[in-house]
């Protein structure tokens, strides 16, 4: 390999995976923003039951030619909730031996898939038709730039074993069945394709350089190879994605460890084994033999994950905890409600929407003096908030397909407008965050501080607000309802004077982006107002009798 | 946080200094609530000594102004830089915790420490 080729290599490495992260990035951009009650329903359909969720799982694997892509499709689904992570395992254990097969029974170009799902998608994408398609032909074209940065990835590194160096290691691998394991691991490791490692092996075999026994091994190692790198492909990932991507180390590095202790034992130990089984009894030649083999530990992979389907949930949360924008976003109550009379999924529903309820202060922090969270966790868990609330819409729809009594349907009504508002009232405060860091970037590069203490007030006052609107909406104590519809009450004249007072402070034409946040302050404290629980009955007095015992005005009374 | 509660014929003062925001508000409101007498209506927060106060010094304040005001009381705010007054108009609670009347300053009208030299 001259210097040329060389550096054309390695640009053509670091280019897949550019192409590999940025599109697996985009993939998951696009499911989340599919992630609508119809697509939810959809995907759900298709993957109702195991067989089902294998058959796709086996359907994609075939497709996407690679364990490593397959897995980062099904992660993208179960973290964007459109799919549950049970289903989400089997499809990725039948995945892997989806990538088997096609190989065998047709000569399928990849290549040409890949730039018509990339075209296609990317031509749909920037056209000015089909808007609400957008995201599915978005994450097509980012599917298409994951999959064309794993190609790359392959191309880069298929010279490698033309190499004389890499010949003269294969070599090497005669001496030891560990080293031939190694290799493999390693190479998988590089090259991203398990199959392609097949074909080096069946080449190096049939080329009298490696027999069988050591071929094989290098093909198990690959099995080990493959979990390891979608561990570290997929490094920076936490939680759900991170529990897709142990299944499939645990799964593969069982199949392939497996295997090799299998062909150890029986070199060293004479026991009967797979390739002498292979040999003798079929006739296959070597390069069916490794085929064969590579098609049975693939298999493996299935029966490891089968074999302990039901623990692996329990397993893997252990092996990496759901972060605190995913727990979030799991429902807590609401999928307890199948079987319940309607008032108690009502009032789960209610209990679920308290939880979003709670989290909302804390989508402030990345701008307040106390914030304990930076910018990306505070986005992360307005997502996980809009995500739960789409769950318990979900759940209100279905619900309102059965019979309901007046009261019941009252509730739900009142139930649906709330978590409406609550949506509403989310993406205020998104806005708002980023106005105001917005704002106080900009005085911070003109060297002003004109609204810093405006900015201040209006961060910590609104961050007061909503966690009294999560105490009074929690505990319904009437002296916090009282409270909130004070301190959420009309503005309006203050604001005012306020917006008076920038366009004095400002110079012309400025101060704009503190009006800005300013007006997404005060609808902000509106939304909160609409919010608020109404007084118990038993605590609104009528007019001219809310009293306390002194005779002094309550804090009720105040309010109304 | 509070650094000292002082009581008045109805009521307590709570002199506030340097920052109160989350580090200190739990203890700030613990305090607070132990100098809570029998006879506690008023409190009345004397700011000055504070340099800073967030959201969740804002709560001690919402919460103790709750505790008096169900109990037929009030709460006030003392001394208080334009910048804390323009903080607690613009978090609402322009209405809940009102000016203390000069006529009974904290300072004078203290009597004896009940609970002090925290912080």
């Amino acid at each position: 390999m001259n210097t040329f080729s060389t550096i054309s290599s390695a640009a053509l490495f670091m280019a897949g995976l550019a192409f590999f992260f940025h599109g697996l990035d985009g993939v998951r951009d696009s499911l989340k923003s599919m992630a609508g009650r119809t697509f939810r329903k959809r995907v759900a359909r298709l993957t109702a039951s195991g067989p089902l969720a294998a058959f796709w799982g086996f359907v994609l694997g075939a497709l996407a030619q690679s364990a490593s892509a397959a897995s980062f499709i099904v992660s993208g689904f179960v973290s964007s909730r459109l799919l549950p992570l049970r289903r989400g395992l089997t499809m990725v254990a039948w995945a892997n031996l989806g990538t088997v097969v096609l190989p065998f029974v047709a000569s399928f170009d990849i290549r040409t898939a890949i730039t018509l799902v990339l075209g296609l998608g990317g031509l749909l994408a920037v056209s000015k038709s089909g808007r609400a398609l957008m995201p599915a032909w978005r994450g097509a074209f980012m599917l298409g730039l994951l999959m064309l940065g794993l190609e790359f990835l392959k191309e880069a590194t298929g010279p490698i074993p033309q190499q004389p160096w890499f010949r003269e290691a294969a070599a090497q691998v005669d001496q030891s069945l560990a080293f031939g394991f190694l290799l493999g691991l390693l190479a998988r490791m590089v090259i991203q394709s398990t199959s392609a490692i097949v074909i080096i092996a069946v080449t190096l075999s049939t080329n009298g350089i490696l027999d069988t026994w050591h071929a094989s091994m290098i093909v198990h190692g690959a099995g080990v190879g493959v979990g390891l790198s979608v561990l570290v492909l997929g490094g920076s990932a936490r939680g759900l994605p991170r529990q897709l991507a142990y299944f499939q180390a645990i799964i593969n590095t069982a199949a392939g460890a497996l295997l090799a202790m299998g062909a150890a034992l029986s070199k060293y130990g004479g026991l009967p084994n797979l390739l002498d089984l292979l040999r003798s009894s079929m006739g296959m030649d070597p390069s069916r033999t490794l085929a064969v083999v590579f098609l049975v530990q693939q298999a493996i992979t299935v029966v490891v994950a089968q074999a302990c389907a039901s623990r692996w949930e329990q397993w893997l949360a252990w092996l990496s905890p759901l972060t605190s924008a995913q727990s979030l976003a799991t429902p807590q109550f609401i999928g307890q409600g199948s079987g319940m009379d309607a008032s108690s999924c009502l009032d789960l529903a209610q209990r679920e929407q308290q939880r979003i309820i709670d989290a909302i202060p804390g989508l402030l922090d990345a701008v307040r003096a106390d914030g304990e969270r930076d910018a990306a966790e505070c986005t992360r868990d307005a997502e996980s908030c809009h995500a739960l609330g789409a769950e318990i819409q979900d759940t209100l729809h279905e619900l309102s397909q059965s019979r309901l009594d007046r009261e019941d349907s009252e509730e739900l009504l009142a139930l649906d407008i709330r978590q409406r508002t609550i949506d509403q009232l989310i993406d205020e405060l998104v806005r708002f965050t980023a106005a105001v860091a917005a704002e106080r970037r900009q005085e911070q590069a003109a060297g002003v501080a004109h609204g810093t203490g405006l900015l201040f007030g209006m961060t910590e006052g609104l961050h007061l607000v909503l966690m009294q609107l999560s105490q009074a909406t929690r505990d319904r104590a009437p002296d916090d309802i009282a409270m909130l519809s004070m301190i959420a009450g009309d503005r309006g004249d203050l604001v005012e004077q306020l917006r008076a007072e920038i366009v004095t402070s400002s110079a012309a034409g400025g101060g704009t982006g503190l009006q800005f946040a300013m007006a997404l302050f005060e609808r902000s404290i509106w939304l909160v107002g609409k919010l608020a629980p109404p007084m118990p009955p038993e605590a609104a007095a009528p007019e001219g009798t809310a009293t306390s015992e002194s005779g002094s005005e309550t804090l009720e009374s105040a309010a109304h | 946080m509070a650094s000292s509660i002082d009581t008045i014929p109805d009521g307590i003062v709570v002199a506030l200094s340097g920052r109160l925001d989350s580090a200190n508000s739990a203890e700030t409101l613990a305090l607070i609530t132990t100098a809570w007498g029998p006879e506690t209506k008023r409190v009345v927060f004397d700011c000055t000594a504070v340099s800073f106060v967030s959201s969740a010094g804002l709560g001690v304040m919402v919460q103790a102004a709750r505790q008096a005001k169900t109990r037929g009381g009030s709460a006030h705010h003392h001394a208080a830089s334009p910048a804390i007054l323009q903080l607690l108009r613009i978090a609402g609670l322009g209405a809940v915790i009102t000016p203390y009347l000069p006529a009974a300053a904290p300072a004078e009208a203290s009597a004896s420490p009940t609970v002090s030299a925290h912080g």
